[in-house]
């Protein structure tokens, strides 16, 4: 394997609330190269978010990491304190959340958020925070006529264009995008991620997370995917392995459930049953309650993670 | 919109405001029961004619629009009408007893905003903590204690506990012909370059700023508290964490502005509660400023009198709702559209 | 919050009711007048010879009654004009909101004066009084509640089956007014027992010799000098009391209220 940018082993993470503890994430292992997308997919409730919060120890108040290796270029993320981890937050891994309106500050200009986020990193002049934050601007495609403006004058579209600049203003290895398309219109949505694909492309450093919970968002614009399911993994590959070889039963009903432009496929296959209870998940393999290939085995024993073929590893008793 | 325009418009929109509180403040006095010639004459037996009499002087024979046109008319002229029982012109009483008034007020504030807005700040950077706990709790006992009551309990105090403070009047005797040019006493000491009027307008602000000033203090420490608490839970917040700045970064340049706009806001509208308290304060201290020329011309029935003070109060209202919503549409650019 | 309140106000009103069952009477004069508090009289005499204690606890009936009157009142007129105002709209709508905004504009205190000079004393005047000034606030919360949900589909279904105005307004709208509305009234309560001993105080509202709060301590205010700080402390402190009672219950349901409506959705 190449170095890798980001090497996650072991992660577990787990929400501590009054009356009980969700274990969010369970046991998540992965790595992302240089330039190299990876999508993680997952239902709400996966954890799959809780991953990308993770990796920047920014999790919201009942969570906390509980054990595993973060290690983004060899050093180990979680052996930092606070100060030195915000030093690093940003300038080698930065987030773009859903919600681009209320990520901005309502009442100062896009350009000085973005240059902002210079500043507080760089020991730069303001006039080179801000032709900094100007470049990065073009290189999302928005007009400079805009930045000077404030959020509210800007469409959903340019806020997340301008949410994107502002994580990738200080040239991060890894750049976490955690729904970043989820409350666009699909015309809008489809630009952004044309977007984030040619800014992988062209920025020759910037590896990034994709997550969502939208298969068809997520096979556009990675390069590999990893599969959750109630805070543990199913399945990890290349994305065209992944679509056209799922080997999971959760994975084949995903990619089931999506109509193909090209087939003239009729019915639709949903998933029956409801997300896990992530405060008393199920035993044995966590997706075994709406499995339909799931036999006793399933209700008792973890299925372990093996590579089924090359570079494809799955977690399934059934596969072999 | 460009901000000059939308000033424009706002001031405009003052005068049908102006306009709609003075008809409001008309109709009740026309409107509710009670006969303001009988409360005048009182109820010792004044025969018809008098009534009469009395009735056709005040011009409460017209027709009730022609009366409203009479009234209004005369607002624009500045014309009050004149004091049912004093017989000069409202307008010159107003005049008397607007500097107190003010001068009690613009104290007032002074102490109350500063004391409350950072009492608010300091409690919500150490939220949930025993500090926060106790200024909430000292802000929500001070409210709950009317004013006139804190001003009598200071009196008691400064008497049993024989401290030097005058408990009562605007100054001391000898220094009453000091205030000639404004009214305002410390504009006035200042102005002849009286020191000693000056200390003594000083200590006799003392108990009514404090009494008036710590109340509105109170309310503006639990808004101010609870706006940024509110903001801090913002996404934004968050994401500006994130980018890497510091704490202290992130509540100074990006929750205090944005909270700051509805506390602004609020501190406009506690205007109106300030004036209720000063027309209370006044009472309790004894100074005749407008709250109590209200208070007495309440006493008296005198209907005019009554009416040019309400209109007042209501004009004063009227320009700081006007000051805030400029002030507002300055600092928040989502308002201007 | 709420419990420290609840707690209070029972206290409060173990006085009155305790004065009420041993049958103090606050008129009664002939004790020693101008005595401090001791043990025969715990809150002192006043300068009729009256009994402080019986004439504070005693008054508690009538400051919480006045207010109780008054939040009745402003609730019930402001929240159905308001309701009306914001389901027909149009022009009513705006006339009805441009005129409580005006009353907005006033203190309310300065209305409760005006109102209670012109209808003269009483315990429904008073509460009259100083309910009308408190209209406003409940025209505004509801008329607002139900500009906001006027348009939600559930509401256009119910039209759609047959849902007549009444209806509408009373059994689908309104619901979602009513944990704010209890909330401010609540408040209202505390902010109503301070403007009944204002009016007291300024010698209006209810006439003498009943026992009110604040009309006893603004009685007291000329003999403070002579040393005799009793008449005037005590009552205040009933006031206070009290207040903070309600106020502490109110604000601890507002806090609830609010904590369950602005329930973000946590995402894993």
């Amino acid at each position: 394997m190449t170095d890798l940018v980001l090497d996650v082993k072991d992660l577990r993470s787990y929400y501590y609330l009054p009356s009980s503890t969700v274990k969010a994430i369970d046991g998540i292992s992965f790595g992302i190269s240089k330039a190299e997308a990876l999508g993680i997919i997952g239902e709400s409730g996966s954890g799959k978010s809780t991953i990308g919060w993770s990796v920047l120890r920014a999790l919201p108040n009942p969570g906390k990491i509980v054990s595993g290796e973060i290690r983004l270029d060899g050093r180990n993320l979680l052996e930092l304190d606070r100060e030195e981890m915000r030093k690093l937050r940003w300038k080698e891994v930065a987030v773009v959340t859903q919600s681009a309106m209320s990520s901005f500050d309502p009442l100062m200009r896009i350009g000085d958020q973005i240059s902002e986020a210079v500043s507080v990193h760089e020991d730069i002049s303001q006039e080179d925070a801000i032709e900094r934050a100007k470049e990065i601007f073009q290189e999302v495609r928005l007009e400079l006529s805009r930045f000077r403006g404030y959020p509210h004058e800007l469409s959903g579209g340019m806020r997340q264009r301008a949410m994107i600049a502002m994580a990738l203003v200080c040239k991060p290895r890894l750049m976490i995008a955690d729904e970043p398309t989820t409350a666009l219109d699909v015309i809008v949505q489809a630009q952004i991620l044309k977007l984030m694909d040619n800014l992988k492309s062209n920025l020759k450093s910037l590896s990034i997370m994709f997550i969502s919970h939208d298969l068809s968002v997520v096979a556009g614009i990675s390069d590999k995917i990893l599969v959750v399911y109630g805070g543990k993994m199913m399945e990890h590959g290349a994305t065209n392995e992944i679509i056209t070889n799922p080997l999971h039963p959760y994975t084949i009903d995903l990619v089931n459930s999506f109509p193909n432009i090209e087939e003239t496929k009729m019915s639709f296959e949903s998933i029956p049953g409801n997300p896990p209870d992530m405060r008393a998940p199920p035993s044995g393999c966590v997706f075994h309650p709406r499995c339909k290939f799931a036999w006793a085995k399933c209700k008792d024993v973890v299925p372990s993670w093996r590579e089924i073929e090359k570079n494809h590893f799955v977690a399934c008793h059934r596969t072999k | 919109m460009k901000l000059r325009t939308w000033i424009l418009f706002r001031l405009l929109l003052t005068i049908p405001t102006i306009l709609i509180l003075v008809t409001v403040v008309f109709a009740i006095m026309r409107i509710l029961p009670g006969d303001p010639v009988v409360a005048v004459l009182g109820s010792t037996g004044a025969s018809v004619q008098q009534i009469e009499a009395v009735r056709h002087q005040l011009g409460l024979d017209k027709p009730l629009y022609l009366q409203y046109v009479d009234y209004v008319g005369g607002l624009f002229r500045g014309d009050f009408g004149y004091s049912m029982v004093r017989g000069d012109p409202v307008a010159r009483e107003l005049a008397d007893h607007l500097p107190q008034t003010i001068e009690l007020t613009f104290w007032s504030m002074l102490l109350a905003i500063p004391l409350g807005i950072y009492s608010g700040i300091f409690a919500a950077k150490k939220a949930g903590g025993k500090i926060d706990a106790s200024i909430r709790i000292g802000a929500l006992v001070r409210w709950c204690i009317p004013v006139f009551w804190f001003g009598l309990v200071l009196q008691i105090l400064v008497v049993q506990l024989r401290l030097p403070f005058p408990i009562a009047g605007r100054a001391s005797p000898r220094f009453v012909r000091v205030a000639q040019v404004t009214g305002l006493y410390v504009v006035d000491a200042i102005l002849a370059g009286d020191a000693r009027a000056l200390v003594d307008a000083f200590a006799h602000l003392a108990l009514p700023v404090v009494t008036l000033g710590t109340f509105m203090a109170a309310s503006l420490t639990k808004i101010a508290r609870a706006n940024i608490v509110d903001v801090l839970g913002e996404e934004y917040i968050k994401v500006a964490s994130l980018k890497g700045c510091s704490d202290e970064r992130v509540f100074q340049k990006h929750a205090l502005p944005n909270a700051l706009i509805p506390i602004l806001t609020y501190t406009g509208l506690q205007v109106a509660m300030l004036l209720q308290g000063a027309i209370l304060t006044e009472t309790v201290f004894s100074w005749s400023g407008l709250g109590a020329l209200l208070i007495e011309a309440v006493s008296y029935r005198d209907f005019n009198l009554i009416q040019g003070c309400v209109v007042l109060f209501a004009l004063f209202v009227c320009i700081t709702n006007l000051i805030v919503d400029i002030s507002y549409a300055v600092v928040d650019p989502r308002v201007r559209l | 919050m709420i419990i420290a309140g609840t707690i209070i106000i029972v206290i409060v009103l173990a006085f009155d009711v305790y004065a009420h069952i041993v049958g103090l009477d606050p008129l009664v004069t002939g004790y020693q007048t101008l005595s401090p508090p001791s043990i025969e009289h715990v809150m002192g005499t006043d300068q009729l010879g009256r009994d402080l204690f019986s004439r504070v606890s005693l008054g508690t009936t009538f400051s919480l009654l006045v207010a109780f009157i008054s939040v009745i009142i402003s609730v019930s007129v402001g929240s159905i004009i308001g309701a009306l105002s914001g389901f027909f709209g149009g022009r009513i709508g705006q006339a009805t909101s441009l005129l409580f905004d005006a009353l907005y504009a006033l203190p309310s205190l300065l209305i409760a004066i005006l109102i209670a000079t012109m209808i003269g004393p009483g315990v429904v005047n008073t509460g009259l009084a100083i309910g009308i000034g408190y209209m406003p606030q409940y025209f505004r919360i509801v008329r607002g509640i139900i500009l906001s949900i006027k348009e939600r589909p559930f509401i256009e279904s119910a039209r759609a089956i047959g849902a007549g105005h009444g209806t509408l307004i009373f059994h689908h709208m309104m619901p979602y007014a009513i944990p704010s509305i209890i909330a401010i009234m609540t408040l209202n309560m505390g902010s109503g027992i301070v403007e009944v001993s204002s009016l007291g105080f300024l010698g209006l509202g209810l006439p003498p010799p009943t026992p009110e709060w604040g009309t006893d301590l603004g009685r007291g205010r000329d003999l403070i000098t002579a040393g005799a700080w009793w008449p005037s402390t005590f009552p205040g402190l009933a006031i206070v009391i009290s207040v903070l009672g309600f106020t502490l219950i109110g604000e601890g349901l507002d806090e609830i209220f609010r904590a369950t409506s602005t329930r973000k959705k946590e995402t894993f």
